[in-house]
């Protein structure tokens, strides 16, 4: 059994004051909203909070704005990027590269400082140089490796998602995908039997075959796929648009996750304990060979 | 039987912020039900602070917890993040594993005698996540803005002129005004209406996805090109931010792994120190001796 007993006392001095000083209406406050409403409505009740955020998205928008306006297409207007942008244009996987290249440069700087770094003897210097390249290396080509292995799975998982924002109850834009890699599936294996054939020819004929001769195997990309079907189902041009951003969203997010979980945590923890050890060893060669020495 | 004592000024009238004026305690809340507008409260308030479930019920039969995943707010925030704002996406994805898994993990890993190089691994870790987001974000989400300006205010455009391309009116006719220069846009897109002007045959549908992939591809170098511009000095920054942020922020500081032994050259001194003391000692006897025998 609960009993609330409320031991507050009218007659203490302190409550009559305040009292006597305050009259105003109560108004329960309300937590049905999210925790956003929340904060916008605490944000929009203190005039310093509201000041701020508004100053804040000002700049934002402004530095958004000025980087459009004169840095931008001063950048990028150029037959650099027409060139590079059509050459890369079909490339699925561009935005893993673009990751690599950043972390060649990231890398890079690091090997150039351990190789100028005064303080530790040269030897030890191009060891490490070494060391971190090829970690590098590694890093990269299991990043690589892993996002090449999960693609597939992505892909239906990114398909499951676009099922659940189109509330298709039946999954069917699910088996409408699965039906179309299969039969692309089985489609390659003739386009294949057919190439092979004009391999074979081509040979005969004791030439080499050129590339366009050959058919393209076909692929099905979830992305693609969705684009086409989610209409649909989502009637709302703003929500077909926000959709198919999530959707590619999906893709970047897995790619995303895949390169920091190679380069920030497989590893550098899988590296730890080796290092440790390698460190140890080394110090303890060199008091000895110092011992030596003396 | 249990007896809440609780002191609430039963009036309501103390004045306080219109945020704390009622009990904050979420037990007294429950409880205490002194006025009827806590009671109106607590049929709103869920245990839950958003007021209501994060995660909206899937339409799919048999829902899995994917689709939960799926269908949560922050899921889909997380996406729309990844595909407007590449680089920093990436960097937070490398702030939640060099955060937060890495350092625990590395915290876990057997081995009692670096306890202190695993300690301060783990700061080293989260400072590096923690300035790399910060960074990433602070300098890219202006610059992916001013991508985003411009890329839809050229889509907006092309869109519109299209659109009357093909119902026949027209080509300016509403028409959002173009607010930026960006030559390569002008001529891809200008290129995508003599597409549509044209018969829909083969190669014109080749050529418009070539001109739409390209489009796509400018948009994801432009904005990711920042990752390779701010590589060097992100790295430059997290290495000298490192230190101060172990010892100010996470109060872990490398310590040299041994004790430094006592030198040759400070031996003597203490063999002096002890000498001289031992002298002390000798003169005080030798002169209460000498007392004791006058």
């Amino acid at each position: 059994m609960n009993v609330t007993l409320n031991t507050f006392s009218q007659n203490l001095q302190y409550n009559r004051v305040a009292n006597s000083n305050n009259k105003r209406q109560y108004t329960a406050p309300s937590f049905a909203g999210s925790a956003e409403q929340v904060a916008e409505s605490v944000a929009k009740q203190s005039k310093f909070g509201k000041r701020i955020l508004k100053k804040g998205t000002e700049l934002f928008d402004q530095t958004g704005e000025w980087f459009a306006q004169k840095v931008i297409p001063k950048v990028f207007d150029n037959t650099v990027t027409d060139k590079f942008s059509d050459k890369v244009k079909n490339c699925d996987n561009l935005f893993s590269h673009f990751l690599a290249v950043g972390s060649a440069i990231t890398s890079g700087m690091y090997m150039y400082k351990t190789l100028t770094n005064d303080k530790m003897d040269k030897d030890r210097r191009n060891t490490l140089a070494v060391n971190q390249f090829l970690t590098f290396a590694l890093s990269t080509a299991g990043a690589y490796m892993l996002d090449k292995s999960l693609a597939n799975w992505w892909q239906n998982m990114t398909v499951r998602y676009a099922s659940n924002q189109c509330n298709d109850e039946n999954l069917n834009l699910v088996k409408e995908f699965k039906a179309e890699v299969e039969k692309a599936k089985a489609e390659n294996v003739e386009i294949k039997k057919a190439n092979d054939a004009l391999k074979a020819a081509a040979k005969a004929e004791g030439r080499k075959i050129a590339k366009e001769e050959l058919q393209d195997l076909k692929s099905v990309k979830a992305d693609k796929f969705l684009r086409k079907r989610i209409g649909d189902y989502v009637a709302d041009p703003k929500q077909l648009e926000l959709l198919n951003k999530k959707i590619k969203g999906m893709g970047l997010l897995k790619t995303m996750l895949v390169f920091a979980l190679v380069y920030r945590y497989i590893v550098p923890v899988a590296v730890t304990k080796p290092a440790n050890i390698l460190c140890d060893k080394y110090l303890a060669h060199k008091k000895e060979k110092e011992a030596q020495k003396a | 039987m249990k007896i809440n004592a609780i002191k609430y000024d039963t009036t309501l009238k103390q004045g306080s912020s219109a945020v704390h004026r009622d009990p904050q305690n979420l037990k007294e809340k429950e409880r205490a039900g002194l006025c009827g507008k806590n009671n109106e409260d607590k049929t709103k308030f869920g245990g839950n602070f958003t007021g209501k479930s994060e995660v909206a019920a899937s339409a799919i039969k048999n829902s899995k917890i994917k689709d939960k995943i799926f269908n949560s707010k922050s899921y889909n925030w997380l996406l729309k993040f990844a595909e407007e704002h590449n680089v920093a996406g990436s960097a937070l994805m490398a702030l939640f594993l060099a955060g937060a898994v890495r350092p625990a993990t590395i915290l876990a890993l057997p081995g009692k005698k670096d306890k202190e190089d695993k300690i301060y691994a783990s700061g080293h870790s989260m400072a590096s996540g923690i300035i790399g987001f910060a960074a990433s974000t602070i300098i890219t989400s202006p610059w992916d803005q001013g991508v985003a300006n411009i890329m839809d205010n050229y889509k907006k455009h092309y869109d519109k002129k299209i659109e009357n391309v093909l119902a026949g009116k027209d080509i300016n006719e509403g028409v959002p005004e173009l607010k930026y220069k960006f030559k390569l846009l002008d001529k891809k897109y200008e290129r995508l209406i003599e597409l549509k002007k044209m018969a829909a045959d083969k190669a014109s549908k080749i050529e418009t996805k070539a001109l739409l992939n390209q489009i796509d591809t400018i948009k994801l170098y432009m904005k990711n090109v920042t990752d390779w511009a701010i590589a060097i000095p992100r790295s430059i920054l997290t290495i000298a931010l490192i230190p101060p942020i172990l010892k100010y922020v996470f109060g872990v500081q490398k310590k040299s792994k041994a004790a430094p032994e006592p030198t040759v050259q400070e031996q003597p001194k203490n063999t002096l120190k002890m000498v001289s003391r031992m002298d002390g000692f000798m003169n005080k006897l030798n002169s209460k001796a000498d007392g004791g025998s006058k």
